[in-house]
């Protein structure tokens, strides 16, 4: 084995859940094809059996698992289950493509570096905290005014 | 939290894969190789993302199979220095907290050092706890989920396991079970497991503001 280059690229959350859950999809492994493969099964109709491969099935689904849970939302006493599920997904789950894009333009005005940009569509933080913790020196940088665009843009589009 | 790498490897592809075409075929054995594995001295890969170029197939004597040289890039799991993380504290020592990021990575460690100052360790309850003010005090408590800054990632050659080493394994494996078959409880044969190092970890920190459990702060 040799390494060529170690960081080729980055990748957001984004892009490698839709990977994975694309993977996924295409291997057969997700919940419709598993469940539509359990029923034919027991009607003893043959279909074609999705891929092999444990260790990689197992690492997709824990990662997807972990990037879809909402890492900002803790949960409240006083609310019903319903919206109890909802909040638990994480953003990043809900978005497509064009308003991923859309979320990335948006972003572009302020002077963020990448790994900056990076973490703030990997984590979609809601709070001054938080957003803080992720941009260094985020009040001597950015006016007040610009810290709660940010925080708009980012609540906009989750 | 994610990057891809770009890496080259001769692949042997076993006469019994010849069927499948070749990209597939590289694929599988890649993802064999590769996938939910450490790779040195960059960290755990998820899967193969795409395959950049492929080499004619080499034979070699006495062997039935084609040897491939691949250039391919991986998705690997490798947090930056500096990047903050989220994950679950899963257990509390006087050392440390040991978090874990939901069966995706659980090699993450946050030294008694590096937590907030003032935080003392509580062996009653087995948690640790921040006193903020006079009156407030934190709780890390397991299974709460917690924001980190990643500090130092630690690789370590990990040899495989010696026939000795293996031997008295399997021999506690079998104590163990032979004390569950005749109903003992797990006192009297203590877990003989020795805490090994895992080949790539992260220590944590949490020392500013926004780290801590993400209740705290929401």
């Amino acid at each position: 084995m040799k390494v060529i280059e170690k960081r080729d690229a980055f990748l957001s959350d984004y892009e490698v859940l839709q990977f994975l859950t694309k993977l996924e999809y295409q291997h057969g492994w997700d919940d419709d094809t598993q469940a539509q493969l359990q029923q034919n099964r027991r009607k003893k109709i043959k279909t074609k059996r999705p891929y092999n491969n444990v260790t990689l099935q197992r690492i997709t689904r824990d990662t997807i698992s972990y990037l879809r849970v909402n890492k900002t939302y803790v949960p409240q006493e006083d609310e019903d289950e319903s919206t109890k599920n909802e909040n638990m997904i994480s953003p990043i789950y809900k978005l497509n493509d064009s308003q991923f894009s859309e979320l990335m333009l948006a972003l572009n005005k302020f002077e963020l570096f990448k790994i900056e940009k990076l973490q703030i569509v990997n984590q979609m933080p809601r709070n001054l905290v938080h957003l803080y913790s992720i941009v260094e020196e985020c009040d001597s940088r950015f006016t007040e005014d610009q810290i709660t665009e940010i925080i708009g843009i980012v609540e906009a589009h989750s | 939290m994610f990057i891809l790498s770009k890496i080259s490897d001769l692949i042997r592809i076993p006469p019994d894969e010849f069927k499948r075409d070749t990209i597939s075929a590289i694929t599988h054995q890649l993802n064999k190789n590769y996938s939910n594995k450490i790779i040195p001295h960059i960290g755990l890969c998820v899967t193969i993302y795409d395959i950049l170029e492929v080499d004619e197939g080499q034979l070699k004597p006495g062997d039935g199979s084609a040897y491939i040289n691949v250039t391919f890039r991986a998705m690997v799991f490798k947090p930056f220095v500096g990047e903050i993380l989220t994950g679950w504290i899963t257990k509390c020592t006087a050392d440390g907290i040991k978090v874990s990021m939901l069966g995706l990575f659980d090699d993450i460690f946050i030294p008694q050092k590096m937590l907030f100052e003032g935080c003392r360790f509580l062996p009653d309850d087995s948690a640790w706890i921040w006193p903020m003010d006079e009156d407030t005090k934190l709780y890390f408590d397991v299974n709460e989920m917690i924001r980190f800054r990643v500090e130092q990632e630690i690789f370590v050659e990990v040899k495989p396991k010696s026939p000795k080493e293996k031997e008295a394994e399997e021999e506690a494996e079998m104590k163990r079970q032979q004390a569950l078959l005749e109903g003992k409880e797990d006192s009297s044969i203590p877990e003989t497991t020795v805490e090994k190092h895992p080949p790539y970890a992260i220590l944590g920190s949490c020392q500013t503001d926004g780290m801590g459990l993400v209740s705290w702060w929401e």
